[in-house]
């Protein structure tokens, strides 16, 4: 008996060889934009603002941890649902989550089904989520995200409130130059999410809302490689 | 084929008769199409870029078997799993038994045309299992018991005031026409059913052969959470829907994008390559299986016909947009998963056999499809290429195939030709005001319902010819 994959396989080649596929000539190649010589965190920033994204800083790495539980506190924290400290490139900012009484839940889903439930309904309290991030696209204001240990999926996306450090030096000016390197990252990493501002809905006469499914507030708060 | 065609036309006339359907096609259809406007208008060479996409469509269509090959081997190299489906039924079988074997009680679904297409709701709601749509719009339309109009906007066939209502009574919140209140209430109440559900079912904008990944665009982020908290992850993804490498979504992404909202990029953009990864310590959430269903249904059949070029489509809905006929008639009146241009064509090349070919009706040809498509589908080519497989295969009513054959007559004999015409302004002059109809009789009342037909010239074109000849030889 053909399996489904070898008779699809099959119908496939067999119209191929009858396929028409029209192709117009390769066009000449796209023009470079010109004189862009903007700094990539003030285009960052300006993008970012545009799709309705809150932009801190940069501050520098002795500033950093004092802003991060500024805009913590502002945003109303408690329990906390966060990326490893290890994972955000702030040094001491363990100690200093801990030290402001934030309460941060365990992010680790067990395999089994009915603990995951369970865990689940926990993070679903957490009225923050803390991430690093990857990089940053210049031309449209996005956060990169991967996922791996100690950087949990969930953080960017059950909390009301995304808070995410990005260092300034990790700006790339577009998504093609993001995508041109990303075939190693794709495969490392079950999951990246470009986040470019607060989720949105315009499924209700086309009335544009903040905060559908995913946060209705994003913090990125940028990080400065040295003290000024 | 004929009594579809007749339910074709009288669900056109329901909608034509639906005043406050009418007022939100014209209002949503202008904004979403000034919005492309400005979204691709604004790309540093927009003809050149979709060009390029174009190019890369078909380029990837010609080796789709490798291509699929080359996909399939990269799923499974990182952990995730691959099912091929011929058709509708298939595809519906294996996502209820991955249902059944996993002991599956409630799915949330992010959205996915190919579900609509095979019809997977019904089959797993008769199964016993509870599926709840995540995308707003798709939600709103899954409580009203109705199916998208829109590829891109699948409620903004309801006002606000009808949402309200149904919220109202669906979830039993306050009446409310404040969109802000109504989004709220749906947020809460889907939130439960993300944390809950045991499988996430999605759709799969495009699909990597190089790495295996799954790239899904949303706004709302009802993706990116239906992949990442359930269990389960099953994605739904038609055979066509690949790209070679990472590198070529910058082609695709920006035009879908931007064609389909006139973002410059959606909120979301998710990468998903397998499932949840194991290794190194272990990725703390996200699916522990993930299955991608690549479904044929039609498409590979389609691919060696004259409509392959229909499977160039990317799915951003401003076909319909612009389309005088959509935005007259929304997308119910075509009884299809798909509406609109790009619709009228994939119906019936899915379908095969005659089915659905009335849509091809639904045009006036004036090739505003063509024009906006940003991978430049030739849908006009299609449609008359389908209309004239409809005349051929005998699916029109007597009287049109009649009509036609006295054309044909008349055109290919000059004597019969003139004489028709001749007659033709003996009538005009007897019967016409100021050589216009106004009213026509019995059958073909109908045409002079809205407007006059313009009677025969009370000169002919060939004599009008011959005279100039005869002035300046």
């Amino acid at each position: 008996m053909t399996t489904a994959r070898q008779e699809v396989l099959q119908r496939i080649r067999a119209a191929l060889l009858t396929a028409v596929l029209p192709m117009p000539a390769e066009p000449a190649l796209m023009a470079a934009p010109v004189g862009d010589t903007e700094d990539l965190v003030d285009v960052f920033r300006r993008e970012a603002e545009a799709v309705g994204a809150v932009v801190h800083g940069p501050v520098s790495p002795s500033e950093a941890a004092a802003c991060i539980t500024r805009v913590l506190r502002a945003a109303g924290a408690r329990r906390l649902l966060t990326w490893n400290p290890a994972e955000m490139g702030v040094a001491g900012l363990a100690e200093d989550l801990e030290r402001e009484g934030f309460e941060t839940l365990d992010p680790r889903l067990p395999v089994d089904p009915a603990n995951r439930a369970k865990a689940l309904l926990q993070l679903g309290e957490a009225e923050v989520g803390l991430t690093g991030a990857s990089a940053g696209l210049a031309d449209t204001g996005t956060l990169v995200l991967r996922s791996g240990p100690g950087r949990p999926r969930l953080a960017c996306l059950l909390p009301p409130v995304h808070v995410a450090l990005l260092p300034a030096r990790l700006i790339l000016p577009s998504l093609a130059d993001f995508l041109s390197g990303a075939a190693q990252a794709a495969m490392d990493h079950a999951n990246l999410v470009l986040i470019s501002g607060p989720s949105r809905t315009g499924d209700i006469e086309l009335t544009l809302m903040r905060g559908m499914h995913g946060p209705r507030e994003v913090h990125i708060i940028l990080l400065a490689d040295s003290e000024p | 084929m004929k009594g579809t065609r007749v339910a074709f036309h009288s669900r056109v006339s329901l909608a034509l008769k639906d005043v406050p359907l009418r007022s939100a096609l014209d209002r949503a259809t202008t904004r979403l199409q000034s919005m492309r406007e400005i979204g691709l208008t604004s790309l540093a060479d927009p003809d050149a870029v979709r060009d390029r996409a174009r190019r890369l469509r078909a380029s990837t269509l010609q080796r789709l078997d490798t291509h699929l090959e080359a996909f399939e081997t990269a799923v499974v190299a990182r952990g995730g799993q691959v099912h091929f489906a011929r058709d509708a039924a298939e595809a519906r079988r294996i996502v209820l038994e991955l249902a059944a074997s996993h002991n599956v009680r409630r799915v949330v679904k992010s959205k996915s045309m190919v579900s609509e297409e095979i019809g997977l709701n019904p089959a797993l709601e008769e199964a016993s299992v509870e599926v709840i749509e995540s995308d707003l719009g798709e939600y709103i339309v899954q409580l009203a018991g109705e199916t998208p109009s829109h590829i891109i906007a699948p409620a903004f066939h309801k006002t606000k005031e009808q949402i309200g209502l149904l919220l109202h009574e669906k979830l039993g919140i306050p009446l409310t026409v404040d969109p802000a209140t109504m989004m709220a209430a749906a947020r809460s109440r889907l939130r439960d059913v993300y944390l809950t559900a045991d499988m996430g079912i999605s759709g799969v904008n495009f699909g990597v052969s190089e790495t295996g990944t799954l790239c899904i665009v949303t706004n709302e982020g009802n993706a990116s959470l239906s992949t990442s908290a359930p269990r389960l992850h099953v994605a739904l993804m038609g055979i066509e829907r690949l790209v070679p490498t990472m590198a070529d979504l910058s082609l695709v992404l920006p035009i879908l994008i931007r064609s389909a909202t006139g973002q410059k990029l959606s909120v979301y953009l998710d990468f998903i390559t397998g499932p949840r990864r194991l290794v190194n310590g272990g990725d703390p959430d996200g699916p522990s299986e993930l299955h991608v269903v690549l479904v044929d249904n039609g498409r590979s059949r389609v691919l060696g016909s004259e409509l392959a070029e229909i499977l160039y489509c990317i799915r951003c809905g401003a076909c319909l947009n612009v389309c005088p006929v959509y935005r007259e008639v929304g997308g119910h009146a075509y009884g299809s998963v798909y509406s609109g241009p790009i619709g009228a064509v994939l119906t019936p090349a899915l379908h095969g056999a005659g089915v659905g070919s009335e849509l091809a009706d639904a045009s006036t040809l004036c090739g505003a499809c063509k024009d906006v498509c940003p991978v430049r589908i030739d849908i006009p080519r299609m449609l008359v290429r389908l209309r004239s497989n409809a005349v051929e295969h005998g699916e029109l009513p007597l009287s049109f195939r009649l009509g036609l054959r006295l054309f044909r007559l008349a055109a290919t004999w000059p004597w019969l030709f003139r004489a028709a015409a001749r007659l033709g302004r003996i009538v005009t002059r007897a019967l016409a005001d100021q050589n216009y109809f106004r009213r026509l009789p019995g059958p073909l009342s109908g045409w002079t319902a809205q407007r006059d037909l313009r009677g025969f010239a009370p000169k002919p074109f060939s004599t009008l010819l011959a005279e100039r000849r005869r002035k300046r030889p």
